[in-house]
């Protein structure tokens, strides 16, 4: 089932090209595919209906780029995670990333009324995302140092420690959620749900340096997490900072997933199944890996955003949700299928 | 550092977003000879809109609007306002859209602003007066001010027509209680909607140590020492009905659960401040009038 690298990255790029563009023409607002392209390149003078044109520039652009680079940074996440732990089932969920992240918002949200009410709409947005980003920079910072003993960090100390972080951070969450009004409960809801609903340019603007500087980064790591996978001791031998490597690659991470959940909730399941996805593909060299993961996670988010805001229309139904639906059902084939090798 | 960088740009947004708030939130209410076709984001707004006769205008409502179900099933329902697509209310293609205060300053609200739909804030309150006001409002908007004042007038007349609440014997302490199954149990304390209506109707909040909405336990409800259990008709549903709330765990015990006094009622007519508001505060008095007499015949 294997292909090889090159064309596999060929056709994930035409794939994430493809699904990108097709999502643009996609939605419950009926738009035939003319319009779309006159709207988008002014020629044959500009659309008829003025919201036409604002849909398409101000709504689905945003969208279609936040998957893209929410999906990409996502995958990029989980592999480089899954890689610096040699564990398959490694994910920013485990670390307390995501759970952090939410922690913080949902407090946040619920301080409502107080804090909020001050700030305009858009200094409100971003108060919620940047507390999203502290939250998950703290839980991930306590769970590094929690799992580090005369600078040791054992990989297994550092699960138990997100397991329980996570747990800190869901009591948090249920306490925001105890004190928080109609309103923001609804909004609390809706951000545990996930949704790229609330993609808008200032947020692309936000994410954009964050995930492409992250994500290059992780990409220079790929020889180090290859060595990694070998055994710390290994790793060490062949001339690497095993401290600083783990130290990098999980600050990368956590980056990129305390942005992502901070400008759009929680997105479950695309780290973890993207590079699993990869791994069937073209083998677990992280050289390929990585790269091809991104392509892979923009190209699932883009599906699955695309199916989250047709398949109720006008309505939406929550992203999160959605991917997890998707996701569950890979993961359990995904665990039968590797108990098989195992009894094999 | 990138880093660095990146906390730089985020402050300055952060600093320029809150010296230069986008939010205009004063109602722009002008008066419209034809709206045309109307997405309202509101239960009791769809509701009056019906009420004035141009509900055949309306082209899409949210998960809110349940009534009147003859003139509202066939619409596309948008969900619910805080979790609102703005493409989806875009694809009806609306000339106006009608949406509570409270919530004119949603993100998604402020983005079909940018879009160029109209967006009309109303006022609902909490008040018997509220139902009245937002029947005028509305009927200037649309551009049928007479349809305003009779349904206006109706109103108030309704309203005039309550009865007094009887000083004469205890108020009796009604708790209404939010229910989403038996894991999911709010009650309200003063601030909410139900708290309004219940001292309307005559009753005394049982959960007036609070405001806002908290989560039921056994002892809150034993302190609370509710006569009558409010609910509505769904979340009464979702527990099974009056036998299955009496299992809930300190219920038996209150005077409520001891006489079995549960009333279940329809959501939007009970705390919507519809135009039907007057009716159901009638219907709870009533109600609860029944319940003490049935109390007291059992001393």
């Amino acid at each position: 089932m294997s292909s090889t690298p090159k064309s596999s990255f060929w056709v994930l790029s035409f794939a994430v090209m493809a699904t990108a563009i097709i999502s643009l023409f996609l939605g419950s607002y009926s738009l035939d595919c003319f319009e779309v392209l006159r709207i988008f390149t002014g020629i044959g003078g500009s659309s008829t209906e003025p919201a036409a044109a604002y849909l398409l520039w101000s709504v689905r652009l945003p969208r279609v780029i936040m998957a893209i680079l929410i999906g990409g940074g996502l995958a990029a996440a989980g592999a480089a995670l899954q890689g610096l732990f040699r564990n398959p089932l490694a994910d920013p969920s485990l670390l307390g990333i995501s759970s952090g992240a939410m922690a913080l918002a949902a407090l946040g949200l619920a301080s409502g009324s107080n804090i909020r009410a001050i700030l305009s709409p858009l200094g409100d947005q971003l108060f919620t995302m940047a507390l999203g980003f502290v939250g998950g920079l703290l839980a991930a910072a306590w769970v590094y140092r929690l799992a580090t003993r005369q600078g040791q960090t054992s990989v297994s100390a550092m699960l138990l420690a997100g397991i329980a972080i996570t747990a800190l951070a869901g009591a948090i969450t249920g306490l925001a959620l105890y004190v928080a009004d109609d309103a923001s409960l609804r909004d609390i809801t809706f951000w545990t749900l996930g949704s790229l609903g609330a993609g808008q340019w200032r947020m692309v603007a936000v994410l954009t340096p964050i995930v492409f500087i992250a994500v290059g980064c992780l990409l220079y790591q790929a020889r180090t997490l290859d060595l990694m996978s070998l055994g710390e001791q290994d790793a060490a031998y062949a001339g690497i900072d095993v401290q600083a490597a783990k130290r990098r690659i999980i600050v990368l991470s956590t980056l990129i997933v305390g942005a992502c959940v901070a400008s759009t909730g929680i997105i479950s399941f695309i780290a973890l199944v993207a590079p699993h996805l990869v791994r069937l593909l073209t083998g677990a060299a992280h050289r390929t890996l990585l790269p091809l993961s991104v392509l892979m996670g923009a190209c699932l988010l883009l599906i699955a955003d695309a199916l989250a805001r047709t398949l109720a229309a006008p309505a939406e139904l929550p992203l999160g949700v959605l991917t997890a639906l998707l996701g569950a059902p890979f993961f359990l084939w995904l665990l039968r299928r590797s108990f098989q090798t195992i009894h094999d | 550092m990138h880093c660095n960088r990146f906390c730089w740009s985020l402050t300055l947004t952060l600093i320029s977003a809150l010296i230069f708030p986008t939010c205009s939130s004063a109602p722009e209410i002008a008066a419209q000879a034809e709206p045309g076709r109307i997405v309202s984001l509101n239960g009791a707004i769809t509701e009056t809109v019906v009420a004035l006769g141009q509900g055949r205008q309306l082209v899409g409502i949210d998960v809110t609007s349940t009534y009147p179900e003859d003139s509202l099933g066939h619409l596309p329902s948008l969900g619910h306002v805080r979790q609102l697509g703005i493409e989806g209310v875009l694809s009806l293609h609306p000339t106006l859209v009608l949406v509570d205060d409270r919530e004119a300053k949603l993100p998604a609200v402020q983005a079909l602003r940018d879009a160029g739909i109209t967006v009309a804030s109303l006022p609902v309150a909490y008040t018997l007066e509220g139902p009245a006001i937002l029947a005028d409002t509305l009927a200037r908007l649309l551009g049928v001010p007479d349809q305003g004042e009779q349904l206006a007038n109706r109103i108030r007349m309704e309203t005039a027509a309550l009865p007094a609440t009887s000083a004469g014997h205890a108020k009796l302490r009604v708790l209404f209680i939010y229910a989403r199954g038996a894991g999911n149990l709010q009650v309200a304390g003063i601030d909410t909607p139900a708290d309004a209506v219940i001292r309307l109707a005559g009753g005394q909040n049982a959960g007036d140590a609070f405001s806002g909405f908290r989560p039921l336990s056994a002892e809150g409800l034993l302190a609370a020492r509710p006569d009558v259990l409010l609910f509505f008709t769904s979340g009464l549903a979702s527990l099974g009905g009056p036998d299955g709330v009496l299992q809930l765990p300190g219920i038996a015990q209150t005077p409520a659960g001891q006489n079995k006094a549960i009333i279940g009622m329809d959501g939007l007519y009970l705390l919507g401040f519809t135009p039907r508001a007057p009716q159901a505060i009638a219907e709870l008095a009533r109600r609860l009038e029944q319940l003490s007499s049935s109390d007291n015949s059992n001393l």
